[in-house]
This record gives C-alpha cells, sequence and structure tokens, in this order.
C-alpha cells in the first residue's frame, strides 16, 4: 500500500550514497595517481503490472512495468591520464600513458599510478604507508637517492653509473572488471598483469584525474534530487495522513 | 552522518596542513641554509556502502608524507667580519654539536660566531649555540685571531626523509646510513647559503589550494544542507 515510502526513501539514500563518492573524489583533487570514481545507478525489483478483472480473475492483462527502489549498481572508475607536475624528490616518477607501478604491500601485489616513491629503513625504494616498489626483479634496493631514471624505468647511480634495475610497469586487459580500488591510491588486481614499456618521467607526479566541474555540477545535481525526493516524500506522507483521516472517527 | 560531510571536511583539512607547509616556505624566504619542503598526500580506506559489492567510495584524504627539497640555490654575499661560510657542492652539511646534549645535528647554514667559554678558549658556534666541528669532528677554537680549522663537509648516501629539527638543522634517520667526510668538499668564506624556497611556486601552490580548499568545504556545505532536508522530513 505505502509502496512511495520505500520508493522515494531509496531515491534518498542513494542520491546520499552518490554524495559520498563525489565527496571522496573532491578530497583527492590534490592526491598523486588518484583516479575519480563515478557512481551508478539502476533500479531494483523491477516488476510488471496486469490488470485483472472485478469478478473474472481469469484473464489478467499486463499494462505495464514498474520499478520499486532504486540503488547503486557500481563504481566507474576513470583511468584517464592527469597531468604531470615537476617535484624535486628524485624519487618522483610519474607514468606517462597507461599502466601501473606494482607495490608488495602486506595483501600481496598492489598497483597504482602513485609514484610518490621514498627509501625505507633498509634502503629500498619504497611507497609509503604500502610497501616496496617492485623492479622487473623484484624489491629495487638503492641506499641512496642520488639516482638517473630513463624513460623506461631504469635507475642508475648519479654518482658512479651503478645500476640498480628497473622499475616493472605493468597493464590490464580490462580495468573495469580487473582491478578495485584499495586504500592508498591502491589497484588490487584479480586478472594477470601484463609488462608494458610504458614511458616514465623521474621528478614528476601525475595528478589526480579528478574533473572539478564535473564533480561540482554532479554534487549539486545530486543534492538537489535528494531534495526533490525528500519533498514527495514529505508531501506522500501528508496524503497518507488524509487517507488516515478519512475513517469513522 | 553522511560520509560525504567527513570526507569533505578530511579535504579542507588536508590543504589546510598543505597551506602550512607552504606558509613555513614563505616565511624562510631568507632564512640561510633553509630548505623548502612540498606534500604528498593519499586517500583514506574504502568501504562498501551496501552488501553490493564493488559499491564502494573512500573516506577522504591525509597527508602521507613531505619531501624536502635539498637543492642549492646559490649563495649571498655576507657582511663582513662575521665567520660566515657556505658550501658550494650540491651534497654536504657542517656538522653540529650541541653542548649539553652532545647530539649531533647537520646543517646548511654557515652563518657561525665565536664566544668565550668557562675553559677560556673561544669556541665557533652556531646561531643556536652549537659547536662547529672540523673534519675530523672535534669543535672549532678561535686563538690568536685565527680559527684552529674549518668547518668539516659531510654528506649522506641519501638525504631522504632527513628529520627537520629547527634552525635550519637537520638529524639523519636510520636509513640515511653514516656521515661521509667530503674531502675537498668546495667551502666559502664570507658568503652564505640562501633559502632554496621558490616564490613563484610556493604563490601557484597557495592559489592552488586555498581554492582546492573552498571546494571541499562546498562539499561539506552541501552535506549540511542535505542534513537539512533529512531534518525537515517531518515538519
Amino acid at each position: 500500500m505505502f509502496k512511495g515510502f520505500y520508493n522515494l526513501a531509496s531515491g534518498v539514500l542513494t542520491q546520499t550514497r552518490n554524495l559520498n563518492v563525489i565527496g571522496n573524489n573532491m578530497a583527492n583533487i590534490s592526491t598523486p595517481g588518484f583516479r575519480q570514481d563515478t557512481f551508478t545507478q539502476t533500479t531494483f525489483q523491477d516488476e510488471m503490472i496486469y490488470r485483472i478483472g472485478n469478478t473474472d480473475k481469469s484473464n489478467p492483462t499486463p499494462i505495464g512495468r514498474m520499478n520499486c527502489i532504486v540503488t547503486g549498481d557500481g563504481n566507474v572508475t576513470s583511468y584517464k591520464q592527469g597531468g604531470l607536475n615537476p617535484t624535486a624528490s628524485t624519487l618522483d616518477f610519474a607514468l606517462q600513458g597507461e599502466g601501473f607501478f606494482a607495490v608488495q604491500s602486506g595483501n600481496g601485489v598492489t598497483y597504482t599510478r602513485n609514484g610518490s616513491f621514498i627509501l625505507d629503513n633498509e634502503g629500498y625504494l619504497y611507497l609509503d604507508g604500502v610497501g616496496r616498489v617492485l623492479g622487473t626483479n623484484g624489491p629495487i634496493y638503492l641506499g641512496t637517492d642520488k639516482i638517473a631514471c630513463d624513460s623506461l624505468g631504469n635507475l642508475t647511480s648519479e654518482e658512479n653509473g651503478q645500476y640498480f634495475g628497473r622499475i616493472r610497469v605493468v597493464d590490464f586487459q580490462d580495468y573495469d572488471t580487473e582491478l578495485e580500488k584499495t586504500t592508498g591510491d591502491m589497484f588490487v588486481a584479480t586478472g594477470a598483469p601484463r609488462d608494458v614499456n610504458t614511458p616514465m618521467r623521474q621528478k614528476f607526479l601525475e595528478d589526480s584525474n579528478v574533473d572539478v566541474i564535473k564533480e561540482y555540477t554532479q554534487m549539486m545535481a545530486t543534492e538537489r534530487a535528494l531534495q526533490s525526493a525528500a519533498q514527495v516524500l514529505r508531501m506522500y506522507d501528508q496524503l497518507a495522513a488524509k487517507i488516515v483521516q478519512i475513517g469513522p472517527t | 552522518m553522511n560520509a560525504s560531510f567527513y570526507s569533505g571536511a578530511r579535504g579542507m583539512m588536508t590543504e589546510q596542513d598543505k597551506l602550512n607547509v607552504i606558509s613555513n616556505n614563505i616565511a624562510n624566504v631568507n632564512t640561510v641554509g633553509y630548505k623548502s619542503k612540498s606534500s604528498v598526500f593519499m586517500d583514506l580506506m574504502y568501504y562498501n556502502m551496501h552488501s553490493q559489492d564493488r559499491v564502494t567510495t573512500g573516506t577522504g584524504v591525509r597527508m602521507q608524507h613531505t619531501n624536502t627539497d635539498f637543492s642549492s640555490n646559490g649563495v649571498t654575499g655576507a657582511a663582513e667580519g662575521g665567520f660566515n661560510f657556505a658550501i658550494l657542492d650540491q651534497d654536504g652539511f657542517f656538522m653540529l654539536r650541541n653542548q649539553v646534549t652532545n647530539e649531533i645535528t647537520y646543517t646548511r647554514a654557515g652563518n657561525f660566531s665565536v664566544s668565550l667559554h668557562n675553559d677560556g678558549y673561544f669556541y665557533l658556534l652556531s646561531d643556536a649555540q652549537k659547536y662547529v666541528l672540523d673534519g675530523n669532528g672535534n669543535p672549532i677554537r678561535y686563538i690568536n685571531g685565527e680559527l684552529t680549522g674549518r668547518p668539516g663537509v659531510f654528506s649522506f648516501a641519501n638525504t631522504n626523509g632527513m628529520e627537520s629539527v629547527g634552525s635550519t638543522e637537520f638529524s639523519p634517520v636510520p636509513k640515511n646510513g653514516n656521515p661521509i667526510r667530503v674531502d675537498g668538499a668546495n667551502v666559502l668564506d664570507g658568503y652564505l647559503e640562501l633559502s632554496n624556497t621558490d616564490m613563484a611556486q610556493e604563490i601557484s601552490d597557495t592559489v592552488v589550494a586555498s581554492r582546492a580548499y573552498t571546494y571541499a568545504l562546498k562539499m561539506v556545505q552541501t552535506s549540511d544542507e542535505i542534513e537539512q532536508t533529512v531534518n525537515g522530513l517531518r515538519s
């Protein structure tokens, strides 16, 4: 009977979730390598509506479809390249084109576009808070930050030309199904990574790829959609109150 | 409350932190031997908004670390009569020793002075009243109008993550390794190293950070309006 309550409430709830995603994008406009998420919605419990006779109920005729509630369907992550920003640190790297850095975290190998590396206590190339950066032959021991890097990620000492290793860059067939976002600009992969030769730049960081104008517009649109659902919910409530009053007093 | 409220607030807080770093750089644009810092952010935990997979969102942003730019920005002529030194090489620090705690720190700021001590000797001291050490790690004395040695220069295998301890001094962390004496370092008398703060960079970073701050603020405002709407469902 009062299906509308739930229908409208689902609208409010879903728009709130949309705003959570937008809020996270907006908070991360300065996070290197951050990839923007877009929240998508779907209808739920799609059902047929039938006309059924008053007395003869043997021939129900379909008259259309109706959706009960709206809900979140999933996030679509944008893997568009972000701008490159020059920095002063020789341990900062940015990828130009598709691909990810591989990092050995506590939960296996994870992938990221964030190249703001440092050295860990043993002198290995390290992504702060995540783990050691993987080269083509495992973690890369540097012990110094006076290093040079060619476009393929070969690291050599600036002082004596000693070769340290090559930063591994991998790519995936299908980002949408094979990658899942986790903390710290990291992605967990379900598919098999393949090594690629994406060029990289030392002393650069890739900016977040959040589109400010799009997020701002989305934020306004989502807020108004939520308010519309809330407004109709109020009207629905007032109407329901009238129905309650119709009965004998 | 909505997660968006807190994500927006975290965005503001982190941009504020960034502005703090920038303002410290700008404040030290004329500080001898100052090394500018930059901040790097990372996003926070992701969670499922409801049981269905892949409907996740993050919870904002935090500052991951700050980088210190150890590059040199040239030297300036110093006032006459002082004991001023500048290291011309990109690498290397003067070694200082605390008179009381004997703690060793490193600096690029060579604006030293001499001071009389209880033992009747004049010693070469830094601005923060620490001994300036020579290449062998001994305090430098001032006898008969001459210094007994030249300030030693020491470098590290890497300067990544070196800790700033105030007065433009740095303290090495274990990963920096042991100090290595630089023999034949290019130390110039009567000059001082400039601060390496790049004003154009800092000002443009200020603009970017303050815009990002306003932007995150709007998210907080929007979340607030939504709470109002929800609260107004029942009049």
